[in-house]
């Protein structure tokens, strides 16, 4: 093993709960869930494993308080209506519990996560939807978002285009994009958007940028198409298409990431309408 | 930047764009953590009033830097006319890409590690066409996998990648606390004596490290007596920045805080 490979270890430990959680109780006299290498054993040997598993744990609430903050700041926004800033949640037993189990950037770990803040921010909040209608739709747009940063599983290449498995698309009962950005402004009354139905696809690019854009019928159903099985000339016979203008949409896609996704955290915005090359 | 005066500054904190813009001789520089945001309406003006730095957000000198990461440190460095880059000395993704700590963490100190620092610096630096100076990261804790010591580390990547010193006296304080050193015996363990850039901030206690580390309040009057200690031991030093870059930061502390950098190291 060179100095990177040591140095990777580190990395890993810190990042990778369940192998920390693994390093422990190896060297605890106890096997772990997994065997290890010797000569991962050998760096772990040269390292303060309990002093390594507090910043292990102050990484992970560290990773995910940035991403809260980011991705939920339009609950953040409500928070003095509301009583539930949405990074008390990782202050909560809970998370505590849940942190051996985090890998960071892994979106496994992300639903995990997702899952305790829903819980914080929707049971109990009958009080809150009586002042905030779209608080539901509000929770489930943010945690799309949330969900869009964490990095993508690996997947086996495909002969055609296949949907990202990252590219998600939400329905939401109000048109919840219309109202954002006066949530970030000084209000006395608290804006309401459209009572009108919104679909959103979520795409994250190859460098980690999270996009959304306005869905369509077409665009959704050439989405659920996209099995990477089925030439792009039969999907766009299937739709009623012009196979260039297809062809052009699906290297649009491609590069949010609705089509193919890799990469790491950077940043995020919300995008505009994809442009109307296919009729989408 | 001016060559006849240190400059004094801080991080562009968006939130506080209106209390920086009208903090007068205050602010010199600002450094430049994150890129503006699209719909930053104040950008423009800070863009016009004060030197901006770009400050980390190029990529880890252990690995070469990707073309992608060059043309956006290329952009931001022109947008910014930054008289220099900043970079830290960390390495926080592993080779392969699968695992990121997303947060500063300094290597091993090793001679194959600094091989590659010197390398992909010397490398960033030809490509951007601006001096690199590299900020020190600290330890939390015990890794006994290293070859030198940090400060010896430091002092020969400086001078074989042509690099100099961004010294964080909260980082040097961590460092030497965690290693139960006395601090001033561990600073002049380091390069001091190759530092452009110098910079203040203040530690807080966290729950889960059991202890003290980096956190974006003002510094104690303890760490700014040290970095006064400190300055006068950097001859070359050009710059002094407040670190403090957090939508949590409240406003009153940037300028607060500068006053009293300016007071104590003799920069009024």
């Amino acid at each position: 093993m060179n100095s990177r490979e040591r140095h990777d270890v580190i990395l890993r430990l810190l990042a990778d709960g369940p192998f920390r959680a693994t390093a422990l109780t190896a060297t605890g006299g106890d096997r772990g869930a997994h065997r290890l290498t010797p000569e991962i054993a050998a760096v772990i040997s040269r390292v303060d494993l309990p002093a390594l598993d507090r910043f292990g744990r102050f990484l992970c609430r560290h990773y995910y308080r940035e991403r809260v903050v980011h991705y939920f700041k339009y609950c953040r926004a409500l928070a003095s209506l509301t009583d539930r800033a949405p990074e008390k949640t990782l202050k909560t037993p809970e998370f505590t519990a849940l942190m051996p189990r985090l890998v960071l950037g892994d979106r496994g770990s992300a639903e995990l996560a997702l899952e305790l803040l829903r819980r914080f921010l929707t049971e109990d909040a009958d009080g809150i939807r009586a002042r905030i209608p779209y608080w539901d739709d509000l929770v489930a747009y943010q945690g799309a978002f949330f969900l869009s940063d964490a990095t993508p599983p690996g997947r086996a290449a495909t002969e055609f285009p296949a949907r990202a498995e990252t590219a998600a698309i939400l329905e939401l009962a109000w048109d919840l994009p219309a109202v954002l950005p006066s949530l970030l402004r000084p209000f006395t009354e608290v804006p309401l958007p459209p009572k009108q139905a919104a679909r959103l696809l979520f795409a994250r690019s190859e460098h980690g940028e999270v996009t959304v854009l306005r869905c369509t019928d077409t665009l959704k159903e050439l989405l659920n198409g996209l099995t990477g099985d089925v030439p792009p000339a039969e999907i766009a016979a299937r739709l009623g298409l012009d196979a260039g203008a297809l062809d052009k949409t699906l290297r649009q896609l491609e590069t949010l990431g609705a089509v193919l996704a890799r990469g790491s955290f950077s940043s995020s915005h919300v995008g505009s309408d994809l442009p109307q090359t296919a009729g989408l | 930047m001016p060559a006849d005066k240190i400059s004094v500054g801080a991080f562009y904190n968006p939130h506080l764009a209106e209390e920086v813009l009208a903090s007068g001789n205050l602010i010199d520089h600002l450094a430049m953590a994150d890129p503006p945001e699209k719909h930053d309406a104040h950008f423009p003006e800070v863009q016009k009033r004060f030197v901006l730095l770009l400050h980390d957000y190029i990529g880890q000198l252990a690995d070469p830097i990707s073309p992608h990461a060059l043309e956006r440190a290329r952009h931001l460095a022109d947008l910014y006319r930054s008289p220099w880059v900043a970079e830290h000395c960390q390495c926080v993704i592993t080779e392969d890409g699968r695992y990121n700590v997303d947060y500063v963490f300094p290597p091993i100190y090793t001679r194959e590690m600094l091989e590659r620092y010197i390398a992909n610096a010397r490398a960033l630096q030809q490509a951007l066409g601006r001096p690199l100076v590299m900020e020190q990261i600290p330890r939390y804790f015990r890794i006994d996998l290293d070859e030198m010591s940090e400060g010896e580390f430091l002092r020969e990547f400086f001078r074989a990648s042509g690099a100099t010193f961004l010294l964080d006296v909260a980082h040097t304080w961590l460092e030497a606390h965690y290693r139960g050193e006395d601090v001033r015996n561990y600073f002049v363990e380091l390069p001091l004596d190759l530092v452009t850039e110098l910079h203040v901030a203040g530690v807080s206690e966290y729950s889960d490290l059991e202890g003290p580390w980096i956190a974006p309040v003002e510094p104690a009057d303890e760490m700014l007596d040290l970095a006064a200690w400190a300055f006068e031991r950097m001859p070359r030093c050009r710059a002094v920045t407040f670190d403090a870059f957090s939508t949590i930061l409240k406003p009153g502390v940037i300028p607060r805080t500068l006053e009293r950098i300016r007071r104590r190291l003799r920069l009024e």
